[in-house]
């Protein structure tokens, strides 16, 4: 049985170790050269990490990253995620789909396509779908890129993001026994008393894999960013995992760009293990139990 | 018999003609500028007559593409390419991109090609333009095209506030002589304003690009030391740039704080729309706007004026910007020599002029200025008055980065921050990630 087990389970392997393993290795490696556009393997020992502490960018990156990642997360990729699920499995049915449908739209359209609609909707000229909307209006162009870049990048990353978790968490709602729901109205409880003291409580593995899977996702994508505003308006949606693309493919430091990577993964790790720590993952993983009074 | 023989000849070498695939990868970006690809094709097809009319049984064929995308993505492509030695021959880039693809030996030096085909070619081609394709002492590119960047200031509203004809037609050679400076042309520009003639005063291009270094010439500022070919960032001049900047969008507020980040479509629309004074453009605009923008030749004759950009009132001197394209040869090729012959061939001056008038650029050989087309085509000879303006930008390495690094403190300077903190952010950054080959003069 053991033996079968593996012979299913090598192939899986194989392209772990091949796409995954060893590109983090390279990396690692890659993280101590100084290799740039001559794609030369000269190891300069921990020169990267050091020119890394003094970037002064570094600051400024690492707040960015830190509030689009929780902010997206919180005001959408789980924030509106839950309450959507919740909402929508409370309605009949049929408008519950409506609206999830309506979700899932943006994560139907293609990243570039999507992209270039926010920069024509925010184009700071008359061009633009929000300022030709002003002018129709008799009022003057307004440049909400200049002014709240980082507002925008979260909310066209959140219209995305949401869907995913929305998804699950409908799942995991309509898995729970109606029997709970049918015992606490007949108790009267209200509906934030049901979704309080039953639904949380029992949709919490789901909650800690999307927050711990959002997380991680956010903290390394960055294709809508790169696409609306590039980082700028002067760093100041210049998230770590843009950084390192931009000192990488831009700037053609790829050993700067490894070791920025590496750091990133590390951070991921950190968060990782702080949620199975807060969400109590031990707890949540043990078998359970049947309790005979 | 005699017929039959030489009838069964043709079919022979039709039929057993062997095909040479030539790959070239080439660039506009902008979407005239599509006769980089055409005319090696036309090269080929010319080539292929002459080996037909030699009964060889070689034929070429063209193949590749023309990247409209943006310059840093075809870079990225080519610079990828090249580490997977994917099959190209001809590499049409800017001519800035020479010397760290020659110093990574990704491309091959031409010098001996170039001597082969100097008395039927090369001879003719416009001296200086040489110097923009030499890296080490070496030729590593053919020069494809060049161009003037041009000042172009809407007249119409010189007009509307009251500028005589003569005065109007004048101020090309004013700025020229020194005589009107940015600091003339800024206070033209708030007046333009606030008379509601126009919404902005001056438009520059909305991402990272080599124009700017126009206003470093323009204040005076060096950049480039060639004797130890390292970058110099001389604090007291890059003072006077970024403060140009930085009161552009925050002081005299003639050009918009959302500037660079602007859709390029926009902007073009804006220009052309007559919404703006003047406009850090390039000859090839012209050809844009007549092909993407709507305009006609009269229609953009009528509106702009075309000068060198302006010097300040107390340093640098009146400059514009060359960055000729140009033809080079991936060291990996297996064709090194058909590569150069279709590059020659396609550098025929008819071919090239053709490119010229379609893309808005300016020739690049003496035998094309005397074509008929030359003479009809007004920014190609507006375009010319500018060369002995013109500059070129350091073949080096390294200059990428030192760009992305001096755009930085641009988009620094016009977002607000002070000048002087945005000098030492520049020159701290530029030592942090250039290190030993940048020169930080502190005074």
């Amino acid at each position: 049985m053991k033996k079968t087990a593996w012979v299913f389970l090598m192939p899986m392997l194989a392209m772990v170790v091949v796409f995954f393993f060893i590109p983090v290795v390279l990396t690692i490696i890659l993280s101590f050269t100084d290799m740039d556009y001559r794609f030369q393997w000269n190891f300069v020992g921990f020169s990267n990490f050091k020119d890394i502490a003094t970037d002064f960018i570094i600051p400024k990156v690492t707040s960015n990253t830190l509030i689009y990642t929780f902010a997206t997360l919180g005001l959408f990729n789980v924030g509106s995620a839950l309450l959507i699920s919740l909402l929508t499995t409370s309605m009949p049915e049929k408008w519950g789909s409506f609206f999830r449908s309506l979700w899932m739209l943006p994560r139907l359209t293609p990243s570039v396509v999507y992209g270039l609609l926010w920069l024509w909707i925010f184009d700071p000229t008359k061009h633009g779908l929000l300022n030709f909307l002003r002018a129709s209006m008799g009022l003057p162009p307004q440049n909400w890129l200049y002014k709240a870049p980082m507002f925008i990048v979260i909310v066209a990353n959140g219209f995305i993001g949401a869907s995913m978790g929305m998804l699950i968490f409908t799942a995991a709602i309509k898995a729970i026994p109606i029997d709970y729901y049918r015992a606490a109205l007949l108790d009267g409880a209200s509906w934030w008393m049901i979704t309080r003291k039953i639904t949380l409580p029992l949709i919490r593995w789901q909650v800690l894999f999307v927050t711990a899977y959002q997380t991680l996702s956010l903290l390394t994508s960055f294709e809508y960013i790169l696409i609306i505003t590039d980082g700028g308006p002067v760093f100041r949606t210049e998230v770590w995992s843009l950084y390192t693309y931009h000192m990488a493919f831009s700037n053609y430091r790829f050993g700067y760009g490894a070791a920025l990577s590496v750091i990133l993964v590390i951070m991921g790790i950190i968060f990782a293990l702080v949620y199975l720590k807060l969400f109590n993952f031990e707890a949540l993983m043990q078998k359970p139990k049947v309790e005979v009074d | 018999m005699k017929k039959l023989a030489v009838l069964l000849l043709i079919f022979g070498v039709i039929l057993f003609a062997k095909d040479i695939v030539i790959t070239a990868w080439t660039v506009g970006p902008d979407n005239p500028s599509f006769y980089r690809f055409d005319n090696l094709k036309t090269a080929a097809e010319r080539l292929n007559r002459m080996l037909e009319a030699a009964g060889a049984d070689v034929r070429v064929k063209v193949d590749g593409f023309f990247d409209t995308t943006d310059w840093s993505e075809f870079k990225q492509k080519v610079l990828f390419g090249f580490q997977a030695k994917k099959k190209f021959d001809i590499l049409c880039s800017g001519h800035d991109d020479i010397g760290a693809w020659a110093e990574a030996g990704y491309i091959m030096p031409l010098d001996k090609f170039v001597k082969k085909y100097w008395k039927q070619t090369y001879y003719d081609i416009i001296p200086s333009l040489w110097q923009s394709v030499k890296y080490k002492g070496k030729i590593y590119g053919i020069p494809q095209d060049t161009e003037a960047r041009p000042f172009y200031i809407n007249k119409q509203v010189l007009k509307k506030l009251g500028w005589s004809d003569e005065e109007i037609n004048a101020l090309p050679e004013k700025i020229a002589k020194g005589e009107f400076t940015l600091e003339d042309f800024v206070k033209v520009a708030q007046e333009a304003m606030k008379k509601g003639l126009v919404k902005w005063g001056l438009f520059h291009r909305p991402k990272k690009g080599i124009d700017y270094f126009q206003v470093f010439t323009s204040f005076g500022a060096d950049f480039y030391d060639e004797k130890q070919a390292k970058f110099v960032f001389n604090k007291e001049q890059m003072l006077r740039v970024y403060d140009f900047f930085y009161k552009l969008t925050n002081v005299w507020k003639i050009t918009p704080s959302s500037m660079i980040g602007t859709p390029w479509s926009s902007v073009h629309k804006e220009v052309t729309s007559g919404d703006v004074l003047a406009w850090m453009g390039g000859t090839w605009n012209w050809a844009e706007w007549k092909r993407d923008y709507g305009k006609t030749e009269k229609e953009l004759e009528n509106m702009f004026l075309i000068a060198p950009f302006p010097k300040s009132k107390n340093y640098g001197r009146p400059n514009t910007l060359s960055h000729p394209v140009v033809y080079m040869i991936p060291a990996h090729t297996k064709y090194p020599e058909l590569a150069f012959l279709l590059i020659t061939l396609a550098t025929a001056p008819d071919l090239n002029m053709r490119h010229a008038v379609e893309s808005g650029h300016l020739p690049i050989r003496w035998q094309e200025t005397v074509l008929p087309e030359y003479h009809k085509d007004f920014i190609m000879q507006q375009g010319t008055k500018l060369l002995p303006y013109s500059g070129f930008i350091p073949n080096d390495s390294k200059f990428d980065l030192f760009n992305t690094i001096i755009f930085e403190g641009i988009q620094w300077a016009e977002g607000g921050q002070d000048p002087k903190t945005v000098v030492n952010l520049v020159a701290m950054r530029l030592k942090d990630q250039l290190k030993d080959k940048v020169i930080i003069v502190e005074k």
